[in-house]
């Protein structure tokens, strides 16, 4: 019974024997990354207009287009990832957001342009929270507007008939109740 | 989409996502700005997806009867919880909701993603007789009476509910009806919304009653294919809106027109539905 008990003990002490090392190889596996993510470390994004901006680890995070990619590839200072279809001045928004941390002070600075652009790439870069942030920030823009308004602000032409769009007006004339003034 | 002078135009994803965070009355507008939006805010996947939305906001429905000397009319009333909470002392004009109204013989089975479920029968010595309405409180409209299902009148129990069956994508009515003719049998019966006969779905051995279920409740919440009673979470509702609203409306509707009066008779949780 003695030595079986024992036997099991070295199995056990074998076991937590690996698993450190598994652990240990884990750590050492994680340090380029761990590295990587060191406070004040930047990653080079080359804009739209052709602007090179050192972007913050934090922020880049975020970014999970970007994520995938550097997960893929041994990262270094060298490093530079084009993101064409975002403007330095759009950029330079979203850092500021990100930064921020969501205020809606902020988002209320933005032009109806601007928030639109910001929408469009927090989508291509997969910026989830910001994603929503905007969304929600544009859909408080729109809220109780008239539908002049909306058609303004989202650049659609009306092509209804005048006959069409009165009808349309009268079924749904329930949600016309106390819309605000543009 | 046509695309105007503006610079940047959103695609329908994007556009999706925006407008599924709106409240509903906004979706009833954004119909009239063009043909695409229209189309855009009418499609099932953008129902669902707002629906999926919205349903974070809980919202209460009350019923309430409104006397005249010559009629008597039900209605409807959708508030949003959070406004009652925001206002505590809101009344019913200040909450902007207009009234669904309903015949006053009918009662209100049950609700669903914003629907309503309005319950009318007939009784007589032999048999008896249901029909359902199914409305929108928000959008005032209401479907015409469903087919009518005729039961035999004998002393058993049967329960009626009103839900969205998500596998069959459909609101349903569902009635169980327990060993009727002593036959040992429990039969479920469904009517789905636009459906023009009641089906048969299931029979199978009769089941003994719920502790606390009337011998012959007709009210029961129907929640994910399984029919439940409801007196729980009627109570609590009931106990919410007269706590926070019976005073106000009183008083509004006093003002008003002094033969009119109003008590809240009952109130469920319910979401909004688009369409």
């Amino acid at each position: 019974m003695a030595e079986r008990g024992e036997s099991s003990e070295a199995v056990m002490l074998k076991k937590t024997e690996e698993e450190k090392l598994r652990k240990g190889k884990m750590i050492v596996g994680d340090e380029s990354k761990a590295g990587y993510e060191e406070e004040g470390k930047k990653v080079k994004l080359v804009t739209s207009d052709g602007v090179t901006m050192e972007v913050e680890i934090s922020i880049v995070k975020e970014m999970e287009i970007i994520q995938t990619f550097i997960g893929a590839t041994d990262t270094d200072d060298s490093f530079i990832f084009p993101i064409s279809n975002v403007s330095s001045h759009i950029l330079n928004q979203i850092i500021e957001l990100v930064k921020g941390e969501y205020d809606q002070e902020l988002a209320k600075k933005l032009s109806h342009d601007e928030l639109k652009e910001i929408l469009v790439a927090a989508n291509y870069l997969n910026m989830k929270t910001l994603f929503h942030f905007i969304a929600t920030a544009i859909a408080n823009v729109i809220q109780n507007k008239s539908v002049e308004f909306v058609r303004d602000f989202f650049g659609i032409v009306n092509d209804f008939t005048e006959e069409e769009e009165a009808e349309l007006r009268k079924t749904n004339a329930w949600a016309f109740e106390g819309v605000d003034e543009d | 989409m046509s695309s105007s002078q503006n610079n940047c135009v959103l695609s329908q994803d994007i556009l999706m996502e925006i407008l599924s965070r709106l409240p509903i009355k906004d979706i009833g507008r954004l119909k009239c700005v063009s043909k695409g939006l229209n189309r855009l805010v009418s499609d099932s996947t953008f129902v669902k997806l707002h629906l999926q939305r919205s349903s974070k906001n809980t919202h209460m429905l009350l019923t309430f009867e409104d006397y005249h000397i010559n009629r008597t009319r039900n209605y409807a009333v959708v508030c949003p919880v959070q406004e009652l909470l925001d206002h505590p002392s809101s009344t019913l004009k200040t909450l902007h909701h207009k009234h669904l109204p309903f015949n006053r013989k009918y009662n209100v089975l049950g609700a669903c993603n914003g629907l309503v479920c309005l319950q009318d029968s007939c009784i007589d010595d032999e048999f008896e007789e249901y029909w359902f309405r199914i409305g929108n409180p928000t959008t005032r409209v209401m479907t015409k009476d469903s087919p009518h299902i005729r039961l035999n009148r004998r002393d058993y129990w049967l329960m009626f509910g009103f839900g969205y069956d998500e596998w069959s994508d459909s609101y349903q009515v569902v009635l169980l009806d327990n060993n009727r003719n002593q036959s040992q049998k429990l039969e479920v019966s469904v009517c789905c919304l636009g459906d023009t006969c009641w089906r048969n779905t299931l029979t199978c051995d009769a089941v003994t009653p719920m502790i606390g279920l009337q011998s012959r409740g007709t009210c029961g919440a129907f929640v994910s294919a399984r029919l439940q009673s409801n007196d729980e979470m009627e109570s609590t509702s009931c106990f919410f809106c007269k706590s926070e609203l019976k005073k106000d409306e009183d008083e509004e509707i006093a003002s008003n027109n002094e033969e009119c009066d109003c008590n809240p008779t009952q109130a469920l949780i319910a979401n909004f539905l688009p369409n």
